[in-house]
């Protein structure tokens, strides 16, 4: 019996294990070595098999390219890294995201003057999606009209409403009044944080989004 | 040629194997350097003779090394880790082959010219001549019986270890072998192998 415990079969499939010692059973090989000793044709397949093993064992071996220890090490250390910071940097870069973003916003809301107070219901709003009853727009006060109808009824549709609302915010906060003597960077800093807003403000207006989350705003315009 | 079964550099880390894999399991990057520097050589050759390109062998090998690594975890058994680390290279290899449809008869001209020996110029020649003939024998072989000879009579692996290799019981291993090695004989040319090796 093999060391698989399948029995054997023919001769001619024991003689590669022959040649390369793999037969520990002894009285199988002296078996085989009666057949041999019998069977030319067989000796011939033996002897081919030793030929050919004994060219390919002669085949030189190439050395490892330099270095390789040290890229394969540099690889690892560098996917390592990566899969840290596939856990950590989206946590922190949503939160950071969503923190500055809302910040900046709602700065500019207030210097516009469009933010009444937050609304005790911002807290534990809905985070998105239909809602059974009219949101309450945080900035305002007012109730949002619920429009979410208009977006079952088709994406284009939904982008253009959208596009809509955003351009009635776009065009309300170009009212800001800008610092005169505030620096280039500035006035584009707060003009890109007022982009931001208008962005989120679209999404909470035509999608419900009460909650303040910009990064999720900011992730369903994504979508769109 | 030194084989490595008699690689006096397997022999010391053969002993300490199985600590080596265990502490690179939990963490320890030297000790898996340890592993790279055991294996790299026979690894690369094995995946060398199976794609007969250089550069694409040092980028396949280098996969294997990482993917073993970031999958130790999943190695029940330690002691198994060379045989382990033969079936992520083999499996890698054979992807690569099967996506690339690399031509079987394409030899790297880098790999042909290795085989000269620049010491001697004529001996090495005809000597570089004759392997280049094996190595081109061996690329038209199917991978699935290159891989069993590469393994067997140039890495030296037991039919255990290939078996585990390839997932296969000893039996296949035993028979792949034995019609493997028949095929590549037909591929090669008798009047000049044989001829020269009598």
């Amino acid at each position: 019996m093999r060391p698989d415990n399948t029995p054997y079969r023919n001769p001619a499939d024991d003689l590669a294990a022959l040649v390369d010692g793999e037969i520990t059973d002894v009285q199988r090989i002296s078996e085989l070595n009666e057949l041999l000793g019998r069977d030319p044709e067989l000796k011939a397949e033996l002897d081919a098999q030793r030929e050919v093993k004994l060219l390919l064992s002669g085949l030189p071996e190439a050395e490892a390219p330099a270095f390789m220890q040290t890229r394969i090490m540099g690889e690892i250390s560098a996917r390592r890294n990566m899969k840290r910071g596939r856990v950590w940097l989206p946590n922190w870069g949503a939160a950071a995201a969503a923190v500055a973003l809302f910040g900046l916003g709602y700065g500019i809301a207030v210097q516009s003057g469009s933010v009444a107070t937050l609304a005790p219901q911002f807290a534990v709003a809905p985070t998105g999606g239909v809602t059974a009853a009219p949101p309450i727009d945080a900035y305002t006060g007012t109730t949002t009209p619920d429009i979410s109808p208009a977006f079952s009824s088709g994406q284009a549709q939904s982008l253009a409403v959208a596009d809509q609302q955003y351009e009635t915010l776009a065009t309300d906060s170009s009212s800001v009044d800008l610092p005169a003597n505030a620096s280039p960077w500035l006035q584009e800093f707060i003009k890109v944080s007022s982009d931001a807003h208008n962005y989120s403000r679209t999404m909470r207006l035509t999608h419900n989004l009460v909650s303040p989350d910009v990064s999720q705003a900011v992730m369903v315009v994504d979508s769109h | 040629m030194s084989r490595p079964q008699s690689s006096k550099t397997e022999a010391v880390v053969d002993t300490g194997e199985e600590l080596l894999v265990r502490r690179a399991a939990a963490g320890d990057q030297q000790a898996y350097s340890r592993l790279i520097q055991a294996y790299q050589s026979r690894l690369y050759n094995f995946v060398r003779s199976m794609v007969q390109n250089d550069e694409l062998a040092e980028d396949i090998t280098q996969e294997s090394f990482v993917k073993a690594y970031f999958n130790l975890n999943k190695l029940k058994e330690p002691a198994r880790f060379k045989s382990w680390l033969f079936r992520i290279a083999n499996n890698n290899t054979l992807d690569y082959l099967r996506k690339k449809k690399i031509p079987v008869q394409d030899v790297d001209e880098s790999v042909r010219e290795s085989y000269v020996d620049a010491s001697s110029p004529e001996a090495g020649a005809i000597e570089g001549e004759r392997s280049a003939h094996i190595w081109a024998a061996l690329g038209k072989l199917k991978p699935e019986q290159r891989n069993i000879l590469v393994m067997c009579d140039i890495q030296g692996l037991s039919y255990a270890e290939i078996a585990e290799a390839l997932g296969v019981p000893f039996g296949t291993v035993q028979s792949r072998i034995f019609y493997a090695r028949k095929k590549l004989k037909e591929h090669l040319d008798t009047d000049i192998l044989f001829g020269g090796v009598a």
